[in-house]
């Protein structure tokens, strides 16, 4: 019993301990005329859907919730977010080249279409988040215009 | 010995020979198109081994397959030049453990650099 106690004590200390561990979250920022939101590439359901599938690690505009005030959770949610935004962030969409679009466009039918993104741990929470095939359909096809509108 | 092993070792031998004439398909087969001589023996020595139909992970045939990039879409193309660029810059290609298994598969610095100019140049001649 006196065993268990010291235990518990010691995990107490250690997970206020690690409170004070940056988590190294991006901050998000307002959204200006680089977005793809304020684009005419993408309007009504496509970007909603965006917004809700994918923003929250691949624009500055992420939705944080509760737990990623908490560490441990708090650095896999930062892992996350950064790892995303270093392979697409829509909030800086403009900064792409034309070359990059229809690269990331396509990675993203990709992603989508092998259920790869989002992912797993994110669609567990999110359940708004979830991709049924109509939706998948639906983000395809907009990637695959979106190229085309690029190319011309 | 009975004819019917000395039939066996006969097929055998001659199996042998039939072979011979047969060499597994190591270079590009689909390449007059897009690819430049140097490029070409850049990918048949570092790349082709796993992104074509000789290769064994399906992983890698799914990523890219040299052979079918002159007959994709235009858009398509270009992805998978860019895709081409991304992985060539973060240096990740070949793989560490394919290399450690076969050291001549390293990519030089300048073979990189290669890859790179040409997929850069080639994506830009189709967006313009």
């Amino acid at each position: 019993m006196k065993k268990i106690k010291i235990i518990l004590v010691v995990l107490i200390v250690l997970f206020i301990i690690i409170q004070f561990i940056p988590a190294g979250i991006p901050r998000n920022k307002p959204e200006d005329e680089k977005s793809i939101a304020k684009s005419s590439l993408v309007t009504g359901q496509v970007l909603n859907q965006l917004k809700k599938s994918c923003f929250d690690c691949h624009s500055d505009q992420t939705k944080l919730p509760w737990y990623a005030k908490i560490a441990p959770s708090s650095w896999l949610l930062s892992g996350h977010i950064n790892e995303g935004k270093s392979h697409l962030n829509f909030s800086e969409w403009e900064d792409y080249s034309r070359r990059e679009k229809i690269g990331l466009l396509e990675a993203i039918k990709d992603e989508v279409e092998s259920g790869n993104m989002p992912l797993k741990s994110y669609l567990l929470i999110h359940r708004d988040a979830r991709l049924d095939s109509e939706k998948i359909s639906l983000l395809s096809k907009w990637t695959s215009e979106t190229s085309d509108k690029i190319l011309e | 010995m009975k004819i019917s092993s000395c039939i066996v070792i006969a097929l055998i031998i001659a199996g042998f020979f039939l072979i011979q004439g047969y060499p597994a398909v190591k270079t590009m087969q689909n390449s007059g198109s897009i690819y430049t001589t140097a490029v070409k023996k850049v990918i048949d020595n570092k790349c082709y081994g796993c992104h074509s139909n000789n290769g064994k992970s399906q992983v890698a045939k799914n990523a890219l397959m040299w052979d079918n990039l002159p007959d994709l879409q235009k858009k398509e193309l270009v992805a998978h030049l860019d895709k081409i660029i991304r992985v060539l810059r973060k240096n990740t290609m070949p793989p560490e453990s394919a290399v450690k298994r076969n050291p001549d598969m390293k990519l030089l610095p300048e073979e990189s650099k290669l890859l790179q100019s040409w997929a850069e140049a080639k994506a830009d001649s189709l967006l313009n």
